[in-house]
């Protein structure tokens, strides 16, 4: 057999290592993605004209284009603008931002689905329009959309290892610098592999059990 | 004034050149992964897909193993283990091979689930009749359920279709000379970062329009009569 | 005073043996149960129907009359009990020739025997991405093994014959609701089977399309000689063209006799407050 186990339980420290800063990258990344998409919601939702077109065409520009050549503009083009970012945070920067064209999507399903008596009855009482937004629909249009945002998650952990490829040492990165080193990549990707595997199983279980949960809660 | 002008007119002629660049000797291998792609990618996504709704027990394990295993990882650390870690298990593949089946299968895992939903969604009714009426369950399925879920498909086969455009641009990192890896190549020539790297983004998001627009025409022509759509009734 | 369910089956298979005057029932049941869950759908349901016999069926929402027509045609299993169709058993089969052991029937053996018997839906099941002459011709062709050309005069005559001529090219969505009920009597009689189910095929209509399907039943029970089983809400009609009517309650054949005797005349209990109810309307 071509495997050798006393490597893999060696390199397995490093390769925790990495699966921490994998970790804190992709909750950073999701806490990002989900300020900024209800920042694009609520523009798509009350927004002047122009502006409301503006971003609809942004959204659909970043969720159609690759997260790797946004990493690439945010970690190669910006220092020419004058702002340098460590590799960390400008991966969290772009699945931040690539991901929050997706949990604006999952927020405006949210918000359509609040029955539009919600917003008559508010109006009524005398709310205005920002109050009613945050105090009355907003209650109600998250919860549901709870499962979807946990989807997202899942997502954006398995695109962490695009980070590798600004040099972010993370899970991916761990193991091909060990497989460079050592010359054997066989043990160090297959583990990363796994360990994608069972993290994103055990998340998926979680997130289904969340959806009934959910319903029948409701 | 004029300086404004003279800017913009540089930044639109250095835009022009890389475009150039990138259409002449990046597209074309992007397309090669991406048609390539498509077709593993629609092969398992209906060999999965019906597996998993078959009752033919060892199509139906494997069909969830293989679903379960590809959407589980990510693509680029997919890619990465077909091409580096495979050969010390004996097989060593080209990088074109390798992005080719790999980003396919990992499409066609997310369009399987696509597939089994599509089925499951037509209507139970259409199982019966077709029984009654003396079909076999492969003749119902074929002439019968399938054509019907077929039209349900089209609208998420056409996002995984641009999920999967998306991923060609990880294929740099095995060496594959598609549009991204052009560009990074370019960065290192010129000091055009910006023209390069927006341009490269433009150039997928038409990329990904056209796709979305092929698309649409592929389900007017296949919902020709359906209702809802033109040439149909409302009911 | 309820008679058991065998006694009357006893009485029906004697009745339907004199008038075909034929030893074999086309339909048997013989002590037929069917759960589903905890819920007794059927309760040890005896039925004898006679060749050429044309049978309507009423009752309650939940008696399982829907059950017994979807049984006939083995979209429906069986818990208890047996089925016949011109003699042969539908969920048995014998494993090496007539002479074997009987075993649980596989899918070929149900489809030979599904053969014989068609079914129209209460909510047609139309398929929608065929035109109506496809949706009529396609069994024929794949499953009869009869060439397109064959299938499509059978098809064309059996439109006219629904009245609905010209609207071959026609797809359902662009059908009323009568209309596509009409086709799919047409599809099912396209097979022509020796047995016509019919599951409230008016209930799923609105009012107005309701007359031009009886219409094309009546014609049907007056003019062809196979066997109908007629799931009906629509007590005029069934009065109209049955031979014979089953009053179904409870899963059990609560009366079973002709149409002068159910509706005028009838000698049960539960089969008088049932007509009650529904004629008011």
């Amino acid at each position: 057999m071509a495997w050798d186990w006393s490597y893999t339980w060696s390199i397995l420290p490093t390769l925790l290592k990495g699966l921490v800063v994998t970790l804190e990258a992709t909750f950073l990344g999701f806490a990002f993605a989900l300020v900024v998409g209800m920042v694009w919601a609520v523009i798509r939702r009350g927004a002047p004209g122009p502006l409301r077109t503006a971003v609809v065409w942004l959204v659909e520009f970043i969720r159609s284009t690759p997260l790797l050549v946004q990493l690439f503009f945010i970690y190669y083009v910006l220092p020419q603008w004058g702002l340098v970012l460590s590799p960390l945070v400008a991966g969290v920067l772009g699945l931040g931002l690539h991901y929050s064209a997706y949990t604006a999507e999952v927020y405006r399903s949210g918000i359509d689905a609040v029955p539009k008596g919600q917003w008559d009855a508010a109006t009524a009482l005398g709310f205005g329009r920002l109050e009613t937004f945050w105090r009355i629909v907003l209650p109600q249009a998250i919860p549901p959309t709870i499962p979807a945002l946990g989807n997202r998650l899942i997502a954006i952990f398995k695109d962490s290892p695009l980070l590798a490829v600004i040099t972010v040492t993370e899970l991916l990165q761990q193991a091909k610098l060990l497989g460079a080193e050592n010359f054997r990549y066989l043990e160090p990707l297959t583990l990363v592999g796994v360990i994608f595997l069972i993290l994103s199983l055990i998340s998926s279980r979680f997130v289904r059990w969340m959806e009934v949960w959910s319903e029948q809660a409701v | 004034m004029t300086g404004l002008l003279h800017s913009v007119t540089q930044f639109v002629a250095t835009s022009w050149g890389v475009l150039e660049v990138l259409v002449a000797e990046g597209l074309p291998v992007t397309l090669a992964i991406m048609a390539g792609g498509s077709v593993v990618a629609v092969v398992a996504a209906l060999a999965a897909g019906l597996g998993r709704v078959s009752r033919i027990r060892p199509w139906r394990w494997t069909s969830t193993i293989y679903v379960e295993a590809f959407r589980g990882t990510s693509a680029l650390v997919q890619l990465f283990w077909f091409y580096f870690a495979l050969p010390r298990l004996g097989v060593t593949l080209s990088a074109m091979t390798v992005g080719i089946v790999v980003l396919g299968l990992n499409t066609g895992s997310y369009g399987a689930e696509v597939v089994r939903g599509a089925i499951q969604a037509v209507p139970k009714g259409q199982w019966e009749a077709a029984t009654a009426l003396g079909f076999t369950r492969g003749q119902a399925m074929r002439r019968i359920v399938l054509p019907q879920a077929a039209l349900r498909m089209i609208p998420p086969a056409g996002n995984l279709l641009i999920e999967l455009l998306k991923n060609t641009a990880l294929a740099l990192t095995i060496g594959l000379t598609e549009i991204t890896f052009r560009a990074q190549a370019l960065r290192s020539e010129t000091l055009d970062t910006a023209e390069i790297f927006t341009v490269a983004l433009l150039l997928y998001f038409m990329l990904a329009q056209v796709v979305s627009f092929g698309m649409r025409r592929a389900e007017r022509r296949l919902a020709v009569g359906r209702a809802g759509y033109p040439g149909g009734g409302g009911a | 005073m309820s008679k058991q369910s065998e006694s009357t089956g006893t009485r029906a298979a004697e009745s339907a043996g004199a008038r075909s005057g034929n030893g074999t029932p086309i339909v048997r049941m013989v002590g037929v149960t069917k759960r589903f869950g905890d819920e007794i759908v059927l309760d040890h349901l005896d039925l004898d129907v006679a060749r050429g016999e044309k049978v309507a069926i009423i009752g309650s929402s939940g008696s399982g009359k829907s059950t017994i027509l979807r049984i006939t045609i083995a979209l429906e299993g069986i818990d208890e009990g047996r089925v016949e169709i011109d003699g042969e058993s539908l969920f048995s089969m014998s494993k090496n020739g007539s002479e074997g052991a009987e075993v649980p029937a596989d899918e070929a053996h149900l489809r030979t025997l599904r053969e014989r018997v068609g079914i129209v839906f209460q909510h047609f099941n139309l398929f929608p991405h065929m035109t109506a002459l496809r949706n009529i011709t396609e069994a024929p062709v794949r499953v009869l093994g009869l060439s397109r050309e064959e299938a499509e005069v059978r098809a064309r005559e059996l439109l006219e014959r629904v009245g609905l001529a010209g609207k071959e090219g026609s797809h359902p969505s662009q059908l009323s609701g009568g209309q596509q009920q009409r086709v799919a009597i047409a599809r099912a009689l396209a097979m022509k089977p020796e047995i016509m189910l019919f599951d409230e095929v008016t209930s799923g209509l609105d009012p107005e399309w309701v007359g031009e399907v009886l219409n094309v039943l009546r014609d049907l029970a007056r003019e062809e000689s196979m066997t109908m089983l007629i799931v009906t809400h629509q007590m005029h009609f069934a009065e109209d063209i049955a031979d014979r009517v089953l009053f179904l309650d409870g899963g059990r054949i609560v009366e079973d006799g002709p149409p002068e005797q159910i509706f005028s005349a009838p000698e049960e209990a539960r089969t008088r407050e049932f007509l009650d109810t529904v004629l008011e309307a």
